[in-house]
């Protein structure tokens, strides 16, 4: 395997040409590198791309003194008045800068034929054009361009969706992105620089592309946790879902310290560092983990980035915006089931994706949050589909009881499993009710713990703890469980499992409606439901929960729900198509 | 004790004094002295003996105790005193040397020691000073008379004695001497280009930076600076370009580099330099704390706020000043204001623009509907500009107040500010005319408009500003505080940028600008065009009169500004036709025609231009073509190369008429081919003469000429093709030359009227409604 052409881009890291020339015939399959410190910079790389005149005067010396080849794009005037002279004399200076034997190994570049001419009679100098791209086939919505309007609205048809305007924050797209999900236009013909821009981006029509389908194709997938489990978990679940239908190397990239659960389930993972963990600075964390991210996301050659999560990080936006990392989609796994009080403003991020998936909850009949009621602002080219429940159960076998049993080191009764996360309420009179309920019934409970958790120093003789995961896969042990009603919990134990629940549900410090899901379960009659602030009913409910596991009693009437990797595969596929590897 | 006791005792007391010298233990000398009862004012041989045998082996600090003691005891001798005198000046206190040079020597002593020493310490005081004339210049001049350097460093502190206190003349008389004297010592020769550039002579000033950039090594780079900035001051830009070009391939420091990007105005290198400073800043071995300071201190001075804010976020350093500023502004951690977290913000955040408007920030409340209303009088009214020195404006700017006075207000109710009004800087040119009309007249540079304390809100917005602009507003404010006005007339650009804020900052009545050329955008000034939010936001205030001197000027400042072009009114020039005798050519047959052209030899006059179309027309024209050219300017000798070259015959170029008698009178017509022109006065002046007229269309020139009729004007392209320019002359000349004489007089006459322009002034001064031009 030939190693990459490492180019250096010497400028605006985020300059729309930098970010278009991973497209450029000329530098595929290249890695580009910032150069902050060029004098010292350079001489790592093959070649460097200087993104403009004003560029390469501010760093001339430099320039010169380097054998390495360099490529310098001359840009036409932006149709400023106010920048004219600038820009003239900035040429002007470039002209004269260049007039010394030791500039060879110099080319003068522009973006189009007329650019080239017109700015090598100014300078008489050769100016050579950069080789377009190649034009992104399909009906791609039109968007209009403009220097310094940030916001662009455009008119575009979701299949089976009647033709809407959405918005998008231009300046932050990556270019190469850009002309894969749209067709950029500028109506300003004063701004030759973004005429050229746009035109060298929407790139020269040819048959000669030829798209590169065989082999692994690597996704990396972004989980924010710090110590819980449920984004691992869905993401998980999403991976197994796909791995069931292409041929995917999947990379997390997870500040969970649940990295070897990751890795015991076949997934590689990168384990990284958050600002808290390495009590830094925020803003120098996140400019690190930008760089990072982007570095890897060129180096695994990722074709998508799936997040899971509230709301985007700025890093992951801005390596995304790298040079490099423009043929990678993003999907947003987000959950529905919001709290209605929860601030809409995170649904922004649909900005920045291909494809939002929601999960499917087995309670959104009752989701009243802003996911189903409230539409974003800047919803950019976003796709929206809801797929089945996302669980680990169709791709992870359940042990029997025994087998289960067994491995939990748990003797002969009645078990229920206790599952309740994070602090809420008056929990202290709520366990000792269900602990009273459980005694007099002799019934056991084990208390789950999050592999996550440290251990105790000190362990209580009358607790029994158990670590294990995933829950589906050692349910049968148990005959019943109290559990949070969280997503991952809510649906692994709805789905396939038909002993006795009871959820308890919390709304504090968390994003989803908790409680609203456990009252639809209890609706239908999946669940039992104690309300933490509903003190009066918590005994009796208790005590009839506590009834059905000692009679074993069985409920039928939870829900069926296939796997979601049907619904996944294609909209996924069209993903992969578009940033698909190709050569000319 | 016996006589003869006491007298051991002294000579035992002085033997051991003498002995612990010898043996330099000098504390122990002083201690013997101050304890013996040997008394300064008794035995001063002794006490200065020791102090000169301390201050010879380097015991400066007992030396000085006894010098002082020596002092106080009333010993006043002259070797004692200059020492006294030295350490105290390089222990900063030169007033304090300055009294005892004074007292022991007198105010303008002959001892030239002492006049080295007293000039120094009045070099000091000059340097810590913001007024240029700080200094009594006639105590300079005294103490000049008589001094005689013998080293180059006495010489220099003189020369720069000189320079701080404006007396630039006999600076460069006593440089040139030095250059001779010490033809080897390269700072005198930079001073000569210094005190050329301050002389507002930069040909001269180029011509001694080239011949340092050559000889002098160490000058080098400096020189290369200097150049750059003068070529460019004279529009000189190809020039200027290549200098900048050279130094642009070699290795300089950061702060060079930053310096070259100010300096060629390339702001996108700027920030790509700022960049690079804060993300390597161990890339530069020089870049350590002193340069860190530098490099901010820069980017200030240019209003760059948001990226002097970032770098110190990177952790480069800045200077107390600087500190100050941002804590003032919000700028700094406790601050209100949001910093920058990345180079693309911060590159916007630039003083003036982010604390416009004005209002907001002094948190001013609103003024009424209405306000400030008419008045039935002018008041008290304020004219500012930035000098009396050649110059149309210049001369525009008496005119106007001539007119005034005509008007009927009265004289004591007119003052009159100028940035400078130095003879040495040429600045003083129409002083004596202005002087005649009886006004009072401020000298800006005056110390007393130099205090550097203002009010807060004052200092903080004066010390945000772009360093070029922070004396102007500063001393002006002085003034206006002083004198308040109510009205605040600024003339140019320059002046009315300085007023506009000054009558923010003091809610002054009325606020006029009076723009007296093209635009910033159209005379490519890039740094004006840097103002241009500052610009806009005057037009926000409901006191604010903003004029253009001609009808094109008033479109192109209103493009440029995006304004109603309702919002800015036209002032145009006054012709005064008592000074230009009504002497109009008779049509006659003519063996030949002179065509002159009357303007400064700069690059905008576009002067070669001139010539090659001078040159096609005498091939064509059937009548022969006596070229004149009167002016003077930077473009002399080119003019002459490019006269020869193109074959221009019998080309006549005078430098010394000034008078309109002698520039006009004996020319049949002229011809101007600038670039830009504002109100262009050589053609005002040319058809007062009824002299035919012919000019590029640009700028203000259409508005300056009669268009039509017997009278008119023949406008060229403003990018004229040379043949077709020739042929479009030759063809009118003979028609022109033949009629329109008196047109051409009574045009201007009615045009630029005194009367109507002064009515229209006044009516600005009173708030009443614009009268139409």
């Amino acid at each position: 395997m030939t190693a990459s052409k490492k180019i250096g881009i010497l400028g605006l890291w985020t300059d729309p040409i930098a970010q278009l020339l991973e497209d450029v015939p000329e530098y595929a399959n290249a890695h580009f590198f910032e150069l902050r410190n060029p004098e010292a910079d350079i001489e790592h790389m093959d070649s460097v791309f200087v993104v403009s005149q004003q560029e390469a005067i501010a760093h001339l010396n430099s320039i010169l003194q380097t054998t390495r080849p360099i490529t310098i794009l001359m840009r036409r005037h932006n149709g400023s008045p106010d920048k004219f002279l600038e820009w003239e004399n900035g040429i002007t200076l470039l002209g004269m800068g260049l007039n010394t034997e030791n500039s060879a190994h110099i080319r003068l570049a522009a973006l189009s034929d007329l650019a080239a001419a017109a700015i090598g009679e100014m300078l008489n100098k050769d100016v050579t054009t950069l080789q377009k791209p190649h034009t992104i086939v399909g009906d791609l919505p039109k968007v209009v361009i403009e220097r310094d309007v940030p916001i662009c609205s455009f008119s575009t048809v979701i299949p089976g969706k009647p033709r809407e305007t959405r918005k998008i924050d231009i300046t932050t797209m990556n270019w190469a992105r850009l002309r894969r999900l749209a067709r950029p236009i500028v109506l300003k013909s004063d701004d030759e620089d973004m005429a050229d821009l746009v035109a060298f981006s929407v790139g020269t029509p040819t048959n000669q592309v030829v798209r590169q389908t065989d082999g692994e194709t690597t996704v990396v997938v972004v989980v924010p946790n710090g110590v819980g489990l449920g984004h691992i978990t869905r993401m998980m679940g999403i991976g197994h879902a796909l791995k069931n239908s292409f041929n995917i190397n999947m990379v997390f990239w997870s500040y969970s310290r649940a990295v070897e659960i990751l890795r015991a389930a076949g997934f590689k993972v990168i384990l990284r560092q958050n600002a808290v963990h390495l009590k830094t600075h925020p803003p120098s964390w996140r400019k690190w983990e930008t760089k990072e991210f982007a570095r890897t996301l060129q180096a695994l050659d990722a074709r998508i980035v799936f997040y899971d999560g509230g709301t985007f990080d700025k890093f992951l936006v801005d390596a995304l915006a790298s040079p490099g990392c423009g043929k990678t989609g993003v999907v947003w796994v987000r959950r529905g089931m919001m709290r209605p009080d929860a601030d809409p403003q995170m649904l922004e991020a649909e900005q920045y994706c291909d494809l939002v998936i929601e999960p499917g909850d087995l309670a959104s009949e009752v989701d009243i949050g802003p996911t189903r009621k409230k539409r974003p602002n800047l919803q950019g080219f976003a796709e929206h589909i809801e797929c089945e429940p996302v669980t680990l159960r169709p791709y992870l076998p359940a042990y029997t009881s025994r087998e289960a049993k067994k491995k939990l080191k748990m003797g002969m009764g009645r078990h229920i499993l206790i599952s309740l996360g994070g602090a809420f309420g008056n929990w202290v009179e709520l366990r000792r009710m269900i602990a009273t309920a459980a005694s007099k019934r002799r019934i056991k409970i084990v208390w789950a713990k999050s592999p996550l958790a440290p251990p105790l120093l000190v362990q209580d003789p009358n607790i029994t703890e158990r670590r294990f995961y995933p829950l589906n896969r050692y349910l049968a042990a148990f005959d019943g469980v109290i559990t949070a009603t969280g997503y991952n919990s809510f649906h692994e134990l709805l789905i396939g499992y038909d002993k006795p629940i009871m959820f308890v549900p919390t709304n504090n410090v968390r994003l989803d409606d908790q409680v609203a899901r456990a009252q639809y379960a209890e609706s239908k009659g999946w669940a039992h439901v104690v309300l933490v602030d509903e003190i009066e009913t918590q005994g009796a409910i208790i005590e009839d929960f506590m009834d059905q596991v000692r009679s074993r009693t069985r409920n039928t009437k939870r829900p069926e729900v296939n796997s979601p990797d049907k619904t996944l595969s294609e909209p996924i596929s069209k993903i992969f198509q578009r940033y698909q590897k190709f050569r000319i | 004790m016996a006589d003869g006791s006491a007298l051991t005792d002294l000579i035992q007391a002085r033997k051991q004094i003498l002995l612990l010298c010898e043996k330099g233990r000098f504390a122990a000398a002083h201690m013997y002295l101050t304890g013996s009862g040997l008394p300064a004012s008794q035995y001063q041989s002794l006490w200065a003996h020791v102090a000169r045998a301390a201050s010879g082996t380097g015991n400066g600090v007992i030396s000085q105790k006894i010098r002082r003691s020596l002092w106080h005891a009333g010993s006043r001798s002259q070797d004692t005193t200059l020492k006294e005198a030295e350490q105290l000046l390089e222990d900063g206190d030169p007033e304090a040397a300055i009294f005892m040079i004074s007292t022991v020597f007198g105010e303008n002593p002959e001892n030239q020691k002492a006049k080295h020493i007293l000039a120094r310490c009045l070099l000091e005081q000059a340097r810590g000073s913001e007024a240029l004339k700080a200094i009594d210049q006639e105590r300079v001049f005294a103490l000049d008379a008589g001094y005689d350097p013998k080293t180059p460093q006495e010489a220099m502190t003189m020369i720069d004695l000189l320079r701080l206190t404006g007396a630039l003349t006999r600076a460069e008389q006593r440089n040139q001497s030095a250059i001779r004297k010490y033809p080897d010592h390269s700072h005198f020769l930079t001073r000569a280009a210094r005190i050329f550039e301050a002389k507002r002579d930069p040909l001269r000033a180029i011509r001694v930076w080239r011949h340092i950039s050559k000889t002098v090594p160490d000058q080098n780079v400096e020189a290369r600076f200097k150049l750059i900035q003068l070529l460019r001051s004279l529009s000189m830009f190809h020039q200027s370009n290549a200098i900048a070009a050279e130094l642009l391939q070699r290795s300089l420091s950061y702060v060079d580099r930053l310096r070259l990007a100010i300096l060629t105005r390339q702001d996108d290198m700027k920030h790509s330099i700022v960049k690079l400073a804060g993300n390597a800043p161990n890339a530069d071995a020089d870049f350590t704390g002193n340069a860190q300071r530098r490099f901010t201190t820069l980017l200030m001075d240019e209003g760059d706020l948001g990226l002097v804010v970032w770098l110190r976020r990177q952790r480069i350093s800045i200077s107390e000043t600087t500190k100050q500023v941002l804590q003032q502004t919000g700028f700094d951690d406790v601050g209100t204001r949001a910093l920058p977290d990345t180079i693309e913000e911060a590159r916007d955040i630039r003083s003036p623009d982010i604390f416009l408007p004005l209002a907001d920030l002094l948190e001013r409340p609103a003024k009424p509907d209405g306000w400030p209303g008419i008045s039935p009088t002018p008041g008290v009214v304020l004219l500012v500009n930035a000098s009396l020195g050649t110059g149309g404006a210049e001369r525009q700017f008496v005119e106007l107040v001539r007119a005034l006075l005509t008007q009927g207000i009265d004289k004591d109710s007119i003052h009159c500010a100028l940035f400078s009004l130095s003879t040495d800087r040429g600045a003083d040119r129409f002083l004596p005319i202005l002087q005649s009309l009886g006004v009072k007249i401020h000298d800006l540079e005056s110390p007393i408009f130099a205090k550097k304390k203002l009010p807060d809100a004052a200092d903080m917005v004066c010390s945000t500003l772009p360093k070029e602009m922070q004396s102007d507003v500063s001393s002006l404010w002085h003034l206006v505080d002083a004198l308040t006005p109510d009205v605040l007339h600024g003339w140019q650009d320059r002046a009315g940028l300085a007023a506009g804020i000054v009558g923010q900052l003091l809610e002054t009545k009325r606020v006029i600008f009076s723009a007296r050329n093209m635009s910033p955008l159209t005379r490519k000034d890039l740094k004006l065009m840097r103002f241009k939010a500052l610009y806009k936001d005057f037009f926000n205030q409901p006191n604010f009169k903003f004029s253009v001197n001609s009808a094109p000027a008033r479109t192109d400042y209103s493009n440029w500004l995006d304004v109603d072009e309702k919002q800015v009114e036209v002032v145009r020039n006054c012709f005064d036709p008592a000074q230009f005798p009504k002497v109009l050519p008779q049509p006659k047959a003519r063996k030949s025609i002179r065509l002159g052209g009357l303007f400064r030899f700069a690059t905008n006059k576009r002067p070669l231009l001139w010539l090659d179309i001078m040159a096609a027309l005498q091939t064509i024209s059937d009548q022969k073509i006596e070229p004149v050219l009167r002016g003077r300017g930077p473009l002399q000798a080119m003019i002459e190369d490019h006269a020869a070259s193109v074959g221009v015959k019998n080309l006549l170029v005078e430098t010394d008429k000034s008078d309109p008698m002698e520039l006009f009178s004996d020319l049949d017509a002229t011809l101007l081919t600038s670039q830009v022109e504002g109100t262009p006065n050589a053609l005002i002046e040319a058809q007062a003469f009824g002299l035919p007229v012919v000019a590029t269309n640009v700028g203000g020139v259409s508005d300056a000429v009669q268009k039509t009729g017997a009278g008119g004007a023949l406008l060229l392209d403003p990018y004229p093709d040379i043949m077709e320019a020739a042929k479009e002359i030759a063809q009118w000349l003979p028609q022109a030359l033949l009629r329109g004489q008196r047109a051409r007089r009574t045009f201007v006459e009615r045009r630029f009227q005194p009367g109507f322009i002064a009515e229209q002034v006044t009516s600005f001064y009173c708030g009443s409604e614009r009268i139409p031009v």
